[in-house]
């Protein structure tokens, strides 16, 4: 393919350094602008070989970030071309939110709580206001650069939304993380489903631990209803009006202070507040960030001062091997991404077992803290599991074939 | 910001069925063929000519009150980045390497009016919405202002673009489609295309466009507009509707505000209706000056575009196959 010549240019501007991580549809790299100085991640989109293109998802994600531009948000700086394929250059991010929750090392004070929620309020804000909905909020995809700023990331489920009438896949987020109207099948919904995700980590920066970890839809329902009640009619009018709605036994709601013991009462309050079962009652997100809990003591933490796992000492370039595969960042069990990809169709069978890709990844390697959960009070035992905990749920085989009929998604089919 | 949510719940049926907008009524097809036009090479959902025409013909346009104010906070959505608009003269900017080949500005507005219509050709076989036409024509216009047609090739352009457009408004098309559907269309050598042109050319339209997906469009304000004004009637929204999609055969959406357009259109309808809309203009805070001058462009292009026919299309696209 005739690479134009601006192309090389642009590819000589960056350094390249180690890869981050191997996504589904690309490699990360670490890479230095020359330029600026500035340290980068840069995404290679790889082209598949299914004739379609520029990745769909990748698409979707340069034409959103292209117009989201926050402080709260991950900034898409370049893109370019070379030898045919297409690169996205990124701000760097040294790590995630997750990372963060997981390491026992940390401790957060409810002020840091308050500040990684408020971050992360700021910039959805920001995306809804814009009328794009993220649809794939979770603690692993908000990064955290140097400076303790949290910031959104991973638009590849994202949509604009507000066009009347437009029916959207519900097959959206991370199980856990999804909120009830999806699960009962909703297909035209609107910022709530945001609202209900964050909600989700706000209760997860709480505990420590994931909030609501359902095995399936049906389970994830469950979950729900055992923590907040089953919904009632005068709750939730249009709830039995939802395509798979089914009706559940009902269970009443336990003291919400029984399930976060160590919550003051405005964060018990904003959390029941943005876990409200009725989307058109749910508080909005700019709501939200005008809740008293955020004016009330103690104030958030400045971003500077946040704790943020130790950063691993920088990789040599010298000892840097490809062999020994320093590629596999994070932990085999984050293979939980919500992957409208099909590698399959390549004929690679080891893709199931890949770590997540998407633009979660560019950040650096934090120390694998998994051994260290044991102590932690998780609502299960793992230790049969061998130490670990169970793999957060991906969308899985039935929903993915779902996806592809679903998110407009078709046309990657094998022939 | 106001919501996108507040279309007519016709509008909103139209939107869910991925149909084009029928344009106006047979009637007024009718009413064109006695009027003797010479068949024009823009037939596919522009019933709306004649109307225009006709309405050159006799109609005269309002007077329009004087103190018409700046347009400052008009309810509808603005484009979020007004630097994507052009002046006139960049767009009709025809590139250096296009000139040597003896390119004329005729020439190049000719070229991009029928790829226009190429790209709503190719859509309507491949059924999807209009807003994906618009959003291809917009990008193929946009590469013009950057690359010449020399270099970038528009019968190759024209359905990239669509292709491009159609991921980008989540109603993606299947290349092989495309190629399928170009070869029905045209059996001329030069219109030939295979995946791997379409998707190398993607490749080159996302570089000229900067990576710049999200367009704004006039559709949007129209139905708050008309619903506003009180001319929300089947009638006229088809009228508007049909108006806005003729905009496309021009520049416009380079050059001005989505809503000034959805505006103008909204104009030109209401003196062809003969509803009086002038107490509602004056209330509008935009500059009705901006919106006058727009209207005319549009009448302009409908009294001119009679002149557009196949053989001096095909002698433009003509010169650019030759060798200097």
């Amino acid at each position: 393919m005739a690479a134009p010549d601006p192309s090389k240019k642009v590819a000589d501007r960056y350094l390249k350094r180690e890869v981050l991580g191997e996504g589904t549809y690309g490699v990360v790299y670490k890479a230095i602008d020359t330029h600026t100085g500035q340290t980068v991640a840069i995404k290679k989109i790889r082209l598949g070989k299914q004739k379609e293109g520029v990745n769909f998802t990748a698409l979707r994600e340069i034409k959103l970030l292209k117009e989201l531009k926050d402080p709260n948000i991950v900034e898409l700086i370049d893109a370019f071309p070379h030898k045919g394929n297409l690169h996205l250059v990124f701000e760097f991010m040294e790590t995630d939110l997750e990372a963060v929750i997981r390491d026992r090392n940390i401790f957060l004070s409810p002020a840091d709580t308050k500040s990684y929620l408020q971050m992360t309020l700021k910039g959805l804000a920001y995306c809804h206001k814009k009328w794009v909905l993220h649809r794939d909020m979770k603690p692993n995809n908000l990064l955290i650069g140097s400076n303790g700023l949290l910031k959104l990331a991973d638009f590849g489920l994202a949509r604009m939304f507000g066009s009347p009438d437009r029916r959207f896949t519900h097959q959206v987020f991370a199980r856990w993380y999804r909120a009830p109207e999806l699960l009962f099948g909703a297909k035209q919904y609107g910022s709530g489903v945001d609202v209900w995700a964050l909600a989700c980590v706000f209760a997860e920066l709480l505990l420590r631990r994931p909030f609501l970890q359902g095995t399936s839809d049906i389970d994830q329902l469950g979950k729900i209803f055992s923590a907040f009640g089953t919904p009632t009619a005068s709750q939730w009018p249009d709830m039995v009006y939802l395509p798979d709605y089914v009706e559940y036994q009902y269970v009443p709601a336990p003291p919400l202070r029984s399930l976060f013991p160590m919550a003051t009462d405005d964060a018990l309050d904003l959390l029941s507040k943005m876990f409200t079962y009725d989307p058109k009652a749910r508080i909005s997100v700019q709501q939200a960030l005008e809740h008293r809990y955020f004016s009330s003591a103690p104030l958030p933490s400045d971003p500077d001062k946040l704790p943020r796992p130790a950063p691993k000492k920088e990789p040599k370039a010298s000892d840097f091997n490809l062999q020994e595969a320093p590629t596999v960042l994070s932990p085999p069990r984050k293979s939980r991404r919500v992957m409208p990809e099909r590698d399959g169709f390549e004929g690679n069978s080891q893709q199931a077992d890949k770590v997540d890709g998407g633009f979660g990844d560019f950040r650096q390697t934090t120390d694998d803290n998994s051994g260290k959960n044991e102590s932690a009070p998780m609502s299960v035992d793992f230790s049969i599991f061998g130490l670990k905990p169970p793999n957060r749920p991906t969308i899985n085989s039935a929903d993915r074939t779902h996806l592809k009929r679903k998110l407009d998604l078709e046309f990657q089919q094998p022939e | 910001m106001t919501p996108r949510s507040e279309s007519s719940p016709r509008q909103q049926r139209r939107s869910s069925q991925r149909r084009f907008q029928p344009a106006a009524r047979p009637s007024h097809r009718r009413r064109s063929t006695t009027s003797g036009a010479p068949k024009a090479v823009v037939s596919n959902n522009s019933a709306t000519l004649a109307v225009a025409a006709i309405l050159l013909s006799g109609a005269a346009l309002p007077s329009l009150p004087s103190q018409w104010r700046d347009a400052s906070s008009l309810p509808v959505s603005q484009p979020v980045e007004g630097k994507h608009l052009l002046d006139q003269e960049d767009v009709d900017m025809v590139n250096t390497l296009d000139k040597e080949k003896g390119i004329t500005l005729e020439d190049f507005k000719l070229i991009k009016m029928h790829m226009a219509s190429y790209i709503l050709k190719l859509a309507q076989q491949v059924k999807v919405r209009q807003r994906v036409v618009a959003t291809a024509v917009t990008y193929m216009r946009r590469v013009y202002t950057k690359k010449s047609m020399t270099e970038y090739d528009p019968r190759l352009v024209a359905p990239t673009c669509l292709y491009l457009a159609s991921k980008a408004e989540e109603s993606t098309v299947q290349a092989r489609l495309l190629v399928f559907y170009i070869k029905k269309l045209y059996a001329d050598e030069k219109y030939r295309y295979e995946i791997k042109d379409i998707l190398e050319m993607e490749m080159k339209v996302l570089e000229a466009l900067n990576y710049y997906l999200v367009v704004y469009h006039p559709y949007r304000s129209l139905s708050p507009l008309l619903q506003d004004a009180g001319l929300n009637d089947l009638n006229m929204t088809q009228l508007t509707w049909g108006l806005v999609n003729d905009t496309y055969k021009m520049d416009l959406i380079l050059v001005h505000p989505p809503h000034l357009i959805a505006l103008a259109c909204i104009y030109i309808a209401s003196v062809l209706r003969d509803k009086d809309t002038t107490a509602w203009f004056e209330e509008l805070r935009v500059d009705m000056n901006v919106v006058k001058n727009i209207s005319m462009e549009i009448l302009d292009f409908y009294e001119s575009h009679r002149m557009f026919t196949e053989e001096r299309i095909n002698a433009a696209l003509q010169k650019l196959t030759l060798r200097p």
